[in-house]
């Protein structure tokens, strides 16, 4: 890899940020308050198909962050000092409610998911489908929390 | 070789199907001792390397309310087996664990329920459950 493929790779980013952003700013003006006229935002198709390739996979990560969050609050709730790996967390709280096996290994699918994007998509990708999959796999867990903590 | 190749899934399909069954039956009698309602179905469940099977789901008519019984499965963490006991509309929730040869009540939290699992127990937590 050269500089150039990491500021490149950055910048490929902030352009998939920019795109979106764009996109439903353009949407809510026209949509919204009826405005007319305005030029549509114009980027390359490859950029385009970039970003719509990898807009699932942004999306999951912020899933996953607000579900790593909830066990997070969950353990400390439980009276927990300790900050165990995510891991480590979603066996802990599946032991203390008795959480059946397969919504335990579909919820660490989806953290192996997670791990494989951040860590650069290294290997084969784990077997997760669409981003509906992954928000009913973490629901599914958090079904066995209590309704209040 | 895997763990799950040592195991014989037809025996413990077939002794988690005799479990949930003789639980529903003792649940739908105490229930209709006290005249409460009871709509029970049978409902297939499909659990990693077992076959499906069929054990009942429960619907008590109380007084004050409904209260589902229902099993969730046999392969759990920290247990061999669980069904649950949800009320509806209070949506409280109480979790029977089968471990140690016997069923174990514990609360939503986790926390084991003071009193072994009977008759009285089953009464005691229809009337906590709905309030």
């Amino acid at each position: 890899m050269t500089r150039q493929q990491c500021f490149q790779h950055l910048r490929s980013v902030e352009t998939n940020y920019q795109i979106v952003h764009d996109s439903t700013d353009y949407y809510y003006l026209e949509r919204f308050h009826n405005f007319r006229g305005l030029s549509a935002p114009v980027y390359k198709a490859a950029d385009v198909k970039r970003c719509s390739e990898t807009l699932g996979d942004t999306f999951i990560l912020e899933m996953f962050a607000i579900f790593e969050a909830i066990l997070r609050d969950y353990w400390s709730n439980m009276g927990r000092a300790s900050r165990p790996k995510m891991a480590d967390l979603l066996d802990g709280i599946a032991a203390r409610h008795r959480v059946p096996l397969e919504v335990l290994e579909l919820a660490h699918l989806i953290r192996e998911y997670r791990n494989w994007v951040v860590h650069n998509r290294f290997g084969e990708p784990p077997n997760v489908t669409t981003i509906a999959h992954v928000r009913k796999y973490l629901c599914n867990y958090l079904s066995y929390f209590p309704l209040t903590w | 070789m895997s763990v799950a190749h040592n195991i014989d899934w037809a025996a413990r399909r077939t002794d988690w199907v005799d479990l949930v069954t003789d639980l529903c039956a003792d649940v739908k009698h105490w229930a209709e001792e006290k005249g409460w309602g009871v709509l029970s179905e049978d409902k297939n469940h499909k659990e990693g390397n077992m076959e499906s099977y069929s054990v009942p789901d429960m619907m008590l008519v109380h007084p004050k309310g409904y209260l589902r019984v229902f099993p969730v499965a046999r392969n759990i963490v920290g247990g061999e087996g669980r069904v649950d006991i949800e009320a509806y509309p209070a949506l409280n929730r109480l979790m029977l664990i089968f471990e140690g040869g016997k069923w174990v009540l514990y609360t939503d939290s986790g926390i084991p329920w003071p009193n072994a699992w009977s008759k009285e127990a089953f009464y005691e937590i229809v009337e906590k459950l709905q309030a």
